[in-house]
């Protein structure tokens, strides 16, 4: 019964960590229809900048904006090579992770081991440090609900708005590019963050932990979409529901290396489910 | 209260518009009608900024407006376009559109998007019979194409322009949503005294509305007609007409 309810815990607490990549996912393909690629290489540049910090001894508070800036800076180079040099927007994206994956080696190596350093969860005490729910659960929350804040206001409505039609902002006496450049830098700030999580949570950075991050957030906002296409807690519930299926290939003893196969899987399945829904729904 | 100087506008090296120099005055409202093809929609890129002239220079209000963007020109210069979903955002809702149409010309706020909701629409809502709460809060894609024009036409009106570009608004709506549109843009632009072009296919349309009348072929504005001084201009004196008897052989 304990094991089952810490598998159940770490579920949880995994499904919160990657829900943050979703919102970013969520921003970028749903809300200003851009697929962004470049999500995947924040990811690790977020959990590599989070590393060499903690390794440095800096603060967790310190090295978490600093985490977030660096995602921005990424968002804002896919979107500048969208808008100002025209490249197509997936191309940008893959630029920049191609570009991101040296960078993330430089800083922080193909491993960096952060255990021994204070990170956010040792905000709780020690006999309590397991329990890194209690840390995650009120953070991601905030995060959701500062998100949907946003989406509300003058700004939410315009990147709503560049994601249908640019020309509307145009109309309006708004720059399109600034606004989808603006979207760019949240989202990829927010993948940082979840990176910068990700390798508080496991105790070390590995290049590799980034590698498919998007198919994974993308699997996720599918889950979530089945339950609401809004913004809402389902981001937080699909993640959370992707995570338990991925545990559960570890319960009948699949080798983890099938895991992204099975993610693949997962999505096509979603995909045509959604399609034959809609089309009976339509009948 | 617009001068356009010897203006050209060449894409991929064919010349559109060629050497056009007219006058636009405050209180105008032009009627453009030409073929297909004739440098129509080029001639409303022109001045909204949307392309800039290759050669020549407009000046509004006596500023040279030659190389100012099309955003920046927004504020002032409003532009309806054919396709309704160049008007809106499809995803969102009729409200949230409308609320949007009242953020031109002001910075961008982090609050609510809806704080300013511009409450003087309501009115032509009513009007519309578009005010109830469930077409409110639907979304703008799942209106029929003549409440999205209508819609359309009072978000481009919600911040008044001081010149109204109308490109073939009624081109993709029925006979009976044309009319509705038509007769209530007529009043609006009455009303406002509003500086406006009306870009249409319709000679018909062009003999019963507006004040003067252009003809635009082939990139330049061949002839220009002050309806008070022409009281029995027909269709044919306009772009001709379709020959029905080379129909028949």
């Amino acid at each position: 019964m304990m094991s089952e309810l810490l598998i159940m815990q770490g579920i949880i607490e995994r499904g919160l960590i990657f829900s943050v990549c979703i919102m970013a996912i969520y921003l970028t393909s749903r809300i200003i229809k851009f697929d962004d690629l470049s999500l995947e290489g924040s990811f690790g540049l977020g959990g590599a900048t989070m590393a060499l910090l903690l390794s440095n001894n800096a603060p967790w508070f310190i090295a978490l904006p600093l985490v977030m800036i660096s995602g921005a800076i990424a968002g804002l180079a896919t979107g500048l090579l969208h808008t100002k040099l025209k490249l197509n927007n997936l191309i940008s994206g893959i630029v920049v992770t191609t570009a991101l994956f040296s960078i993330n080696l430089k800083i922080a190596g193909s491993n960096m081991v952060v255990g021994s350093k204070s990170t956010i969860f040792n905000t709780l005490s020690p006999d309590m440090i397991h329990l890194k729910i209690i840390v995650l659960l009120p953070l991601i929350t905030l995060l959701l609900l500062t998100m949907k804040w946003l989406l509300n206001t003058e700004y939410g409505f315009l990147f709503y708005a560049v994601g249908d039609n640019p020309q509307m902002l145009t109309n309006l006496g708004k720059d399109p590019h600034q606004y989808i450049i603006g979207a760019l830098m949240i989202s990829n700030a927010l993948t940082a963050l979840s990176g910068a999580l990700f390798v508080q949570y496991v105790g070390y950075f590995s290049i590799w932990a980034s590698v498919g991050i998007l198919i994974i957030a993308l699997a996720g906002l599918i889950l979530s979409e089945a339950i609401s296409p809004k913004f809402s807690t389902n981001i937080i519930i699909g993640a959370i529901i992707y995570q338990a299926i991925i545990t559960a290939t570890f319960e009948f003893n699949v080798d983890p290396e099938w895991n992204k196969l099975i993610t693949a899987f997962l999505i096509i399945v979603m995909i045509i489910l959604k399609q034959q829904t809609t089309f009976f729904n339509r009948k | 209260m617009i001068h356009f100087n010897n203006i050209s506008v060449t894409i991929n090296q064919r010349e559109i518009l060629k050497n056009i120099s007219c006058t636009i005055e405050s209180g105008d409202f032009i009627v453009i009608v030409g073929p297909n093809g004739a440098g129509k929609s080029t001639f409303f890129d022109m001045i909204s900024g949307k392309r800039t002239p290759t050669n020549g220079t407009i000046i509004f209000n006596n500023t040279d407006i030659t190389y100012l963007d099309e955003q920046s020109r927004a504020t002032t210069i409003s532009r309806l376009f054919q396709n309704p979903q160049l008007n809106g955002s499809a995803s969102m809702t009729v409200a949230q559109n409308l609320a949007m149409s009242n953020y031109k010309g002001k910075p961008t706020q982090l609050h609510d998007g809806m704080k300013n909701f511009p409450m003087h629409v309501l009115n032509n809502l009513k009007k519309l019979n578009l005010h109830s709460k469930k077409i409110l809060e639907t979304p703008m894609k799942d209106l029929s194409g003549g409440q999205r024009q209508l819609l359309a036409f009072l978000m481009a009106t919600a911040v008044p322009p001081k010149l109204f570009l109308l490109d073939e608004p009624t081109a993709a709506l029925d006979p009976a949503s044309a009319t509705k549109l038509l007769q209530f843009a007529l009043k609006w632009i009455n009303q406002h005294k509003m500086t406006t072009i009306l870009i249409t296919h319709d000679p018909e349309l062009a003999l019963t509305i507006g004040t003067k009348i252009w003809i635009l072929e082939n990139g330049t504005i061949t002839k220009q007609f002050n309806k008070k001084d022409h009281p029995h201009l027909s269709a044919t004196d306009l772009i001709g007409h379709i020959d029905y008897n080379a129909l028949l052989q």
